[in-house]
């Protein structure tokens, strides 16, 4: 997994919790890395895993939740960061069909050894979008997260339905509609 | 106190490893860049490389170009929408405007008025969006103001979707070719008129001069008539019979220069016949000694042509090979064969033969090899006139007291049936 993931989840929980927290959190998860993590960088999936297992203990928040919420603090920290992405885009469904078709595309031209979800999207109609995730990493949540973000970032009003195509979560629908 | 401390340097620590591996990650994919850029580097040059060398060529390809229609020898001119946008050296030199510039001309301005339909003809083909080629021959204006006879060829050079964009005019100057043209053209005139001239001055010439021979002939006879009685002393019968064969060889000369004027008018009456019964009624019109017997050899021909001709010739002949025979068993064979393009025929002898020095000699009119006085010396003139008429040759081969071969040869184009 990309450092800048882990990068962005560290950032996210010091604003909530401070910087004692995550250290506190690091140290407990014995992590491989030591938590050294770079967004340059590439780091085993495990450790993401053991941060929000671990993230989930202190707090209480149940995992799915944490991960929407950091899906939210990642779209608002990229939008801050690559601004020209939203610039360019009419809509939020305008940005959603291209992470697939565009995003990705360029992420692999700079790391060929990145292993990207996939989102097969279709056009119900005008307002609803249809998108698959689908990872082995199972971070559908996360998912979520990111899609309430781009619609809030651009102001939509949304609904979002989510159906499990796969038990284990490896494969989600969502059915976006703007409201 | 102490513990956020501890916090804070374990927070540092993390950072600074953090630092660190992304500076080495950053190295990492610096000295990859590094890499690939040096490849990239070596990449341009060559291509750059591939570039110059091409651009060399196609620059030498273009001098070599321009330098083939800078030099060539016939005039070369660009023409496009209605303007000339380049001529070579040469078009301006022929028109007399040396080394003088001569861009951006109007082609029209330089047409010889009378030729204006020729080059109206020229500038309908080029406006065409069909590729045409056309040659022309056209008077051009020259600088003194004279014209010069000229012969246009006009190539199209297409575009990518095959219209004529440009048009290439080639311009050679035949103003020779056309002085010669016309004088030769003068000339065959002139010899036509002498020609007619002189077969009819033979005819007057000829048939005038068998009038006072008539009337001499007619005289002698009367005088012999009156002399019945009272017989001549042997020397004065001599004498007139002298006169008598004088007057007979007359006639003969007479008789061969109208022969030999009728076959130069060319007058033609063409049928077909077979060669080999033409022989035979020749040889059937000629008294030949009985010590000569006549052969024949090879398959004669069928040829369409003039038969009265063909009869004089090998009468001719064959009276040439029958006079002149001093052997005891002589004689005469007539030969027919061919090639490709030639019937050949042979009259050969085994008679007293011609010297060489004589085979030229003996084809000219009024030469005779005979002293006897008895021969006109029109008979092989005659014989080499008519075959020259059928576009073949006589030719004569000998060997002194061996015998002699004379062989003509008729083209079969001149002497075939026309469809």
């Amino acid at each position: 997994m990309k450092g800048v993931v882990f990068t962005e989840y560290l950032d996210m929980l010091e604003n909530r919790y401070g910087f004692e927290f995550v250290e506190d959190l690091i140290d407990e998860c014995n992590l491989a890395s030591g938590g050294a993590y770079t967004s340059v960088g590439t780091y085993e999936d495990a450790e993401m895993v053991s941060l929000m297992v671990k993230t989930s203990e202190k707090t209480g928040e149940a995992i799915p939740d944490l991960q929407k919420a950091f899906g939210h603090s990642m779209l608002q920290s990229f939008a801050g960061k690559y601004g020209h992405w939203i610039e360019d885009c009419k809509s939020g469904f305008d940005l959603l069909t291209k992470v697939d078709n565009y995003i990705h595309i360029e992420v692999r031209k700079l790391y060929p050894d990145a292993g990207l979800p996939k989102f097969d999207h279709h056009f119900e109609d005008d307002k609803t979008l249809v998108m698959l995730y689908s990872s082995p990493r199972k971070l559908s949540s996360l998912a979520e997260g990111l899609i309430e973000g781009t619609m809030i970032a651009f102001g939509h009003g949304y609904k979002i339905d989510k159906k499990m195509v796969e038990a284990d979560g490896s494969k989600v629908e969502f059915t976006i509609s703007i409201t | 106190m102490k513990e956020k401390e501890d916090v804070l340097l374990r927070r540092l620590k993390r950072e600074r490893r953090a630092r660190e591996a992304a500076e080495k990650i950053i190295e990492e994919k610096s000295a990859e860049l590094y890499q690939v850029n040096q490849r990239l580097q070596a990449m341009n040059g060559e291509l750059n490389k591939a570039l110059s060398t091409n651009v060399n060529k196609l620059r030498q390809s273009q001098t070599e170009n321009f330098a083939l229609v800078e030099n060539a020898v016939i005039g070369v001119l660009f023409y496009a929408e209605g303007r000339v946008v380049k001529m070579n050296p040469a078009f301006s030199e022929m028109l007399g405007y040396e080394g003088e510039d001569l861009y951006d001309i109007e082609l029209v301005d330089f047409i010889f008025e009378k030729d204006m339909p020729v080059f109206d003809e020229i500038a309908v083909s080029i406006r065409k969006e069909v590729p045409t080629r056309l040659v022309k021959e056209i008077r051009l204006k020259t600088k003194n103001g004279n014209y010069l006879w000229t012969k246009v060829q006009t190539a199209p050079i297409l575009d990518d979707e095959d219209i004529p964009k440009l048009h290439l005019f080639f311009v050679e100057n035949i103003q020779k070719d056309k002085e010669y043209e016309a004088k030769q053209q003068s000339l065959i005139g002139e010899l036509q008129e002498i020609n007619d001239q002189l077969g009819n001055f033979a005819h007057v010439v000829s048939h005038d001069l068998k009038a006072p021979l008539n009337s001499v002939n007619t005289l002698l006879e009367w005088i012999r008539e009156h002399h019945k009685q009272k017989p001549l002393d042997a020397e004065v019968h001599e004498f007139f019979e002298l006169i008598g064969e004088r007057i007979a060889k007359m006639y003969k000369l007479i008789h061969g220069v109208m022969d030999y004027s009728k076959v130069a008018r060319g007058e033609e009456v063409k049928e077909c016949f077979n060669v080999r019964e033409a022989v035979e009624e020749a040889v059937s019109l000629i008294t030949i000694p009985n010590h000569i017997s006549v052969k024949f050899k090879g398959e004669f021909p069928t040829i369409h042509a003039n038969p009265m001709k063909l009869k004089q010739v090998f009468m001719n002949l064959i009276d040439n090979a029958s006079r002149h025979n001093d052997k005891k068993e002589g004689f005469i064979e007539i030969g027919a064969s061919e090639n490709d393009r030639f019937w050949i025929f042979t009259v050969e002898d085994n008679g007293i033969g011609i010297a060489k020095r004589h085979f030229d000699k003996i084809f000219k009119l009024f030469n005779t090899l005979d002293t006897s006085g008895k021969q006109t010396g029109i008979g092989l003139a005659l014989v080499s006139k008519v075959v020259e008429l059928y576009k073949g040759k006589v030719t004569v081969t000998s060997e002194l007291g061996v015998g002699t071969t004379f062989e003509l040869t008729l083209n079969k184009k001149m002497v075939q049936k026309p469809n």
